[in-house]
């Protein structure tokens, strides 16, 4: 096959060596919440235009790939995702750091990331011109479905709480319409104010709900104590056999969640994540610990936030349709460099395109011990006290605010929303609600009144002769169906539930003999 | 107050908030008011919802009163947010590094933290090291006033 011919071609000086740069700028980039893959990526763009056009995109894509997994580290140690993709994993992980066993969480992370993407990455090198096809069969009509799907997650991760949940999921599809409408040109709930016509950004949002709440929870209780309540690390990255075993079926779910949903331009990315999260829910059995530390959700959403990374390029490189911002800005470096996307690139530059997709490949592979030094230095932020750890996580959040869009609304809005998530976790209102209402909203909002648009009005029609849309309805249904029937674990908890919570964690939880070393 | 008695508030709460948007979203031109007013009719539903299920629910999550504590160490988190407020406006005024220094110390000790030297010691080697990443390696475009 004409892939394989241009394996070798990866590992020459100047590809490999792009290639660890990607990788260490995207790893640190990444776990800074609020900077993230596309501000990496973006950085790299001036450093390599006299670079050979697949050194240069090579280097892009290892950091588009390493700004994802860089991402959940402070995720889980800090609840601080640095991206909008690892706000699902924060919620589990963050409280498996809680329980100490935040390395376990890591090294979890870290297997599903990386066969995530290698997986992803393969898919893209033999199947990018078939699966591009997929991505054209998705209009208004099917985006607004999507959107839909995203939010019966909602109902998943409410935890028993589902008419608070719904109710944030409400509040977030709300919040995202502040701004200009994008058909009518009408400013809505901005109340004179100029930094508001732009709408509530999803960047904030995620960094006030998960960081700075998570920061002002920290003020709380004794300042000298610590996250993890432990003094000691683990120096081992990699997870044992009987921890992937474990959980063989949620990665298998969340890399089919993220292969597929990576597909869609501009939605899967950030619907994927909570999908694999609320199939974990509804899939749970007796014993798992969802909400409080259980690393099958772990496993399942970063096994989809990296799944997602090889197929989003996909549209990308195919069709010329960014599958999201870091999408986006390889776009753009891919035009600097006298490139264009389409079936030419394939005929024309078939050195070049494969190339880059091997490159991505072993990206995903090499990522994963590059990680190994990082996270155990990172991991060491679990060690310090509350009471100083709380104003500098605060601090990152307002750089990580800023630096994005230079926007000073947003340090505002970054900390209402903070004071919003506080009070949410306080009172079970589910901050992954309002976040998804946010991201979701402004896609079903627009997937919405195109359809009506173009249906005139005349949707069931519409739809049923799209096979696309009756695959998500039935998909809807699915989810909604299992979201709402109890659940085994959830049984199993309240017949147990006269137990002390650690005392039923420890009980319940297959690794608590393990150390975390 | 009892837990129930909280639950209705909580759900009268969202009817007031939904119900202040609502009059407005009606008066939005065109379609720009639909989905705006989908959210806000679905949260007074929820919240009618909570209402009734609060009287005849037999779930034991909602047994017994909502404690109050109005101490100090309850209420640090709020007295952290008005801080916060601060900060957001000063940051802008005075300038990035010096005001995250000052609200650096004072969050600090407003936790309670009163280990002085391994506060400065952690202000030492962050603020540097956060001035070489962000601003001299990244460029990063950082909130600037009459200082630093």
């Amino acid at each position: 096959m004409e892939a394989f011919s241009f394996l070798g071609d990866v590992l020459s000086l100047a590809n490999f060596g792009a290639m660890m740069i990607g990788i260490v700028v995207g790893l640190i980039i990444g776990a800074i919440p609020g900077l993230g893959p596309p501000m990496a990526i973006a950085l790299m763009i001036p450093i390599s235009f006299t670079w050979e056009p697949q050194t240069a995109l090579i280097m892009m894509v290892s950091t588009y790939a390493a700004g994802l997994y860089g991402g959940s580290f402070t995720a889980i140690l800090l609840r601080a995702p640095g991206t909008s993709a690892s706000a699902a994993t924060s919620i589990e992980g963050f409280e498996m750091t809680k329980r100490g066993k935040a390395m376990q969480a890591i090294r979890m992370a870290t297997f599903a990331s990386v066969m995530g993407g290698l997986i992803s990455g393969l898919v893209m090198v033999f199947l990018s011109p078939p699966l591009a096809k997929v991505s054209l069969l998705f209009g208004p009509a099917e985006y607004f479905l999507v959107a839909i799907l995203g939010l019966t997650a909602i109902a998943a991760v409410s935890f028993g709480a589902l008419l608070r949940g719904l109710a944030a999921g409400m509040l977030g599809l709300f919040i995202a319409t502040i701004g200009v409408d994008n058909m009518t040109a009408f400013p809505r709930f901005v109340y004179g104010q100029t930094g508001l016509l732009s709408g509530v950004g999803i960047l904030p949002t995620v960094i006030g709900l998960f960081a700075f709440a998570q920061a002002l929870t920290l003020c709380e209780g004794s300042p000298q104590s610590n996250i993890s309540g432990k003094s000691t690390l683990s120096w081992n990255i990699w997870p044992r056999i009987s921890e992937i075993v474990h959980c063989r079926w949620s990665l298998v779910r969340g890399w089919v969640t993220g292969l597929v949903m990576g597909i869609i331009p501009a939605a899967g990315g950030s619907v994927a994540q909570w999908i694999a999260y609320s199939w974990e829910i509804q899939r749970g059995k007796p014993g798992d610990q969802f909400g409080k530390g259980e690393i099958k959700a772990v496993a399942a959403t970063e096994a989809s936030n990296n799944g997602v990374t090889g197929t989003s390029l996909i549209p990308m490189f195919v069709l010329g349709i960014p599958g999201g911002i870091s999408a986006a800005v390889i776009l753009g470096a891919l035009m600097i460099h006298g490139l264009q996307p389409g079936e030419t690139l394939f005929r024309k530059t078939p050195e070049i395109i494969y190339t880059v997709m091997w490159g991505f490949v072993l990206a995903n592979v090499l990522m994963g011990g590059v990680a190994g030094l990082m996270a155990r230095l990172l991991a060491y932020c679990t060690l310090v006290p509350r009471g100083v750890l709380a104003p500098v996580i605060m601090i990152f959040c307002v750089v990580g605010t800023y630096t994005a869009s230079g926007n000073p609304y947003d340090i505002g809005i970054m900390i209402a929303f903070g004071v919003i998530g506080y009070f949410a976790q306080k009172y079970n209102f589910t901050p992954a609600g309002i976040l998804l209402g946010v991201i979701l909203g402004p896609i079903a909002e627009q997937g919405f009144r195109n359809m009506m648009v173009i249906t005139d009005g005349n949707v069931i029609p519409f739809l049923a002769g799209r096979p696309v849309s009756i695959i998500i309805i039935v998909m809807i249904v699915g989810a909604l169906y299992f979201a709402l029937r109890p659940k085994k674990w959830e049984a199993a908890e309240k017949e147990l539930n006269v137990m002390p919570k650690d005392e039923f964690s420890d009980k319940h939880d297959e690794f608590a003999e393990v150390k975390d070393d | 107050m009892t837990k129930l008695w909280a639950e209705r508030l909580t759900a009268l709460g969202m009817i007031l908030f939904a119900g202040a948007f609502l009059v407005q979203s009606i008066d939005l031109p065109g379609s720009s008011g639909t989905f705006p007013l989908f959210t806000e009719y679905v949260i007074i539903l929820l919240a009618v919802i909570m209402i009734v299920r609060s009287y005849f629910t037999k779930d034991t999550r909602f047994d017994g009163n909502v404690n109050f504590d109005f101490s100090y160490m309850a209420f640090k988190p709020f007295y952290v947010m008005i801080v916060s407020a601060f900060y957001a406006y000063l940051v802008f005024r005075v300038g990035f590094y010096v005001t995250s220094l000052v609200f650096y110390f004072v969050v600090t000790l407003m936790t309670g933290y009163r280990q002085v030297k391994v506060i400065t010691a952690v202000a030492v080697v962050l603020f540097p090291l956060m001035y070489v990443f962000f601003t001299i390696a990244l460029d990063a475009n950082l909130p600037r006033g009459i200082l630093m």
